[in-house]
């Protein structure tokens, strides 16, 4: 009893180690949520809530009046979750019921749903009708879950595939415009933030935010659904019948750039798109991305570098031997002729490579390669298709060249361009002398607002003087020779043939062409111009042969779409 | 004494007083149960709006899977492959072997000859007239 009340070492002890560890939970509760609030906070978040993605829509891809191209469909992804079926037989009747919804015997689903190999979650039906998809989310079937998504629909068909690209399965852009313009297309994906149980899965009524993101956009293009069917059809039929390995065709409007159709072979079909196919060689879009050596249709820039340096006009003559010396090398014309006394129309109507070589000789190098770049070779065109190539343009201030080099690039051998390249150039040629940034969006209407694409002007390359001369020489070298293979009854066309060899890294495969044509019409206020390319024809090696007829089948029904009216001798009044 | 006692006014009864235990007691539980409905009511009004925006988001999904449905069959009805389909098979036009120009004093058309695109964006609307019940207020005699 002496020591009732005393306050003893033990009891201080204890009163101590009480106190602080009371201060040491207040401290810890203090630091914990006073000091670092914010960060605790987060944590307890993350743990109650889950955030899942929402893919935003996808904007149209439309043609130049309005149709759509490319579009989407809102579907809806199955899953399945294994783990909710501990017993077979909820399998199967889980099976039993979503059988007829997809389309595909009970059996079959049972058989899938018991085999595991692929994991306890996989993907059952992708690209599920949207009613559906509904249909199946409203059963709530133990273990199948759907999930809200689009597909990329095609009312064309396989209409400019290659151009248009597809989409990967995670719906961005792999090839083509899809993939060109997929910050633009694609939007900004939303999400939704909900509270979770222990499972992961939502609380019903919950707390939930939705972070709608932003919708893709759509893009009108300044291709034309009509024209770029007409072309690939045509295309096809040309590279069947002569059995050549590929070919291209691109129609432009000479005055502004804008591009009216666009296509190349070989190509890959929408219709036919394995996204589990390796080869990625039929994905590219040829028209931008491969060079060629565009041969004698060249020959106009040359001609239209003389002329606009006042060095020649269309009846200045020269003398053709058939042969020159250059180098240490001799050329001659394509044909082995000698054509004497030749005017520089001559010059382009018989295609010369000995006119072509005089007139560098008046130009002198520098000017020519000057002249070059300017009309856009050796530089891309900016066009804002993926892969475009730069071309390969070696001048005499390069290390390698040699005074031959002169020679063969006056009449476009040497030098490398895309057929985009080569059809903006001659486009800069007729259309006044203006090189203009070919392009092929007209239009982005999306959440942001409209933007419209005007035509870009890149430089004044020849003055509008030369470029008329040159367009009335170009129609000379179409409708001034007979029968010529791409002339239009009742419409004044011009034009330009080329043919060469197919480069190869030993140098040149003599047996073996690229056959192209550019031309244009009506003549005098060109509507449209368009380059024809077929690669490695069996029959007929020659560019007037091959490629220039492509334009004159194709010409009349563009003239007749674009509501141009025909020579006055041709129509006939009521 | 008796006398002057009865004659002398009762004495007054000690007023009740107004706040007691009990009604206090009462008044807290009163208003704990009203809080208490009041919560019940707001959960089940936050619950109810919630379902509403559920079923409204979920119709608004539907109307603008329809929207697209809708526009894809309009597409794909004014496809050129369709189009061509039905003039050779459901028509049986050919493709013209001959074509006559005539010349007639009259402009062609600016744009080109075929259907309204699904995407034309209608013409600019008309801006409303006035709410009816801007009428009414102007037409009352009003000061």
């Amino acid at each position: 009893m002496a020591r009732t009340g005393r306050f003893t070492w033990r009891l201080a002890l204890l009163a101590s180690v009480l106190f602080l560890s009371t201060f040491g939970i207040v401290g810890r509760l203090a630091y914990i949520q006073i000091v670092h609030h914010d960060r605790y906070s987060l944590e307890a978040q993350a743990e109650h809530l889950d955030k899942r993605e929402v893919r935003s829509s996808r904007g149209a891809i439309l043609d130049r009046n309005g149709f759509p191209l490319a579009t989407s469909l809102d579907v809806y992804d199955v899953y399945i979750d294994r783990r909710a079926w501990p017993d077979p037989s909820v399998a199967k009747d889980v099976a039993t019921q979503l059988a007829p919804m997809l389309g595909k015997p009970p059996e079959q689903l049972l058989t899938r749903f018991l085999d595991d190999s692929n994991g306890p979650v996989e993907l059952l039906g992708d690209g599920v009708d949207f009613d559906i998809g509904r249909q199946i989310e409203d059963m709530a079937l133990t273990g199948v879950t759907v999930a809200h998504g689009t597909k990329r629909f095609y009312p064309e068909g396989d209409v400019g595939s290659a151009l248009l690209g597809f989409l990967g399965r995670d719906h961005s852009g792999l090839s083509g415009l899809e993939a060109d313009f997929d910050d633009l297309l694609g939007g900004q994906p939303g999400a939704i933030y909900f509270e979770r149980d222990g499972g992961g899965q939502p609380i019903a009524f919950g707390r939930s935010r939705v972070d709608e993101g932003r919708p893709g956009a759509d893009v009108r293009l300044t291709i034309d659904r009509y024209l770029q069917r007409l072309i690939e059809n045509q295309l096809d039929i040309e590279i069947q019948q002569h059995q050549a390995s590929g070919g291209t065709i691109i129609i432009m409007d000479p005055k502004t750039g804008a591009i009216m159709a666009m296509a190349s072979r070989p190509s890959f079909k929408l219709s036919q798109l394995s996204l589990d196919d390796t080869n990625q060689d039929l994905y590219r879009n040829r028209a931008v991305t491969d060079l060629y050596e565009p041969g004698s249709v060249l020959k106009v820039v040359t001609m239209a570098t003389a002329i606009d340096l006042d060095l020649v006009n269309p009846n200045t003559t020269y003398y053709d031997s058939g042969t020159v010396e250059k180098g240490g090398y001799t050329f001659k014309n394509w044909d082995f002729t000698a054509n004497g006394t030749t005017t520089m129309t001559q010059l382009l109507q018989k295609s010369l490579n000995t006119g072509a070589i005089w007139l560098s000789d008046q130009i002198g190098a520098t000017r020519l390669y000057d002249s070059l770049k300017r009309f856009g070779f050796g530089d891309s065109t900016h066009s804002g298709l993926g892969g475009e190539a730069s071309g390969l343009l070696r001048t005499n201030k390069d290390t390698g060249w040699y005074s031959a080099d002169l020679a063969t690039n006056s009449y476009g051998q040497g030098i490398a361009a895309t057929p985009l390249q080569v059809i903006t150039a001659i486009s800069a040629v007729i259309n006044g002398g203006h090189l203009m940034r070919p392009y092929i969006i007209s239009e982005v209407d999306g959440p942001n607002g409209r933007r419209v694409y005007d035509p870009v002007v890149v430089r004044q390359v020849i003055s509008e003087k030369s470029s008329a001369t040159l367009a009335e020489m170009m129609h000379q070298v179409v409708d001034g020779v007979p029968a010529h293979r791409a002339q239009v009854k009742g419409y004044d066309v011009g034009g330009k043939t080329g043919t060469t060899l197919v480069s190869i890294p030993t140098g040149y495969a003599l047996d073996s062409t690229l056959a192209t044509f550019v031309g244009f019409a009506p003549a005098q206020n060109p509507a449209f111009i368009m380059l024809v390319k077929i690669d490695q024809p069996k029959d007929d090696p020659l560019g007037g042969i091959v490629a220039a007829p492509v334009f004159g089948k194709l010409a009349p029904s563009i003239l007749q779409y674009l509501n141009i009216a025909p020579n006055s001798q041709l129509a006939r009044s009521p | 004494m008796a006398t002057l006692d009865r004659l002398a006014p009762p004495a007054s009864a000690p007023a009740a007083p107004a706040w007691t235990p009990r009604r206090a007691i009462a008044a807290a539980l009163t208003l704990v149960v009203a809080i208490a409905l009041f919560q019940v009511v707001q959960s089940s009004s936050f619950t109810h709006t919630g379902q509403n925006m559920q079923r409204l988001e979920t119709q608004r999904s539907d109307l603008t899977a329809q929207i697209h449905q809708v526009e894809a069959e309009i597409a794909a009805l004014s496809s050129l492959d369709r189009t061509e389909r039905a003039a050779r098979e459901r028509l049986g036009m050919v493709q013209a072997r001959r074509i006559e120009h005539v010349s007639v004093g009259v402009e062609a058309p600016s744009g080109p000859l075929l259907p309204r695109p699904l995407t034309n964006r209608p013409a600019s609307a008309e801006p409303k007239g006035e709410p009816w019940w801007q009428s009414l207020i102007k037409a009352l005699p009003l000061p």
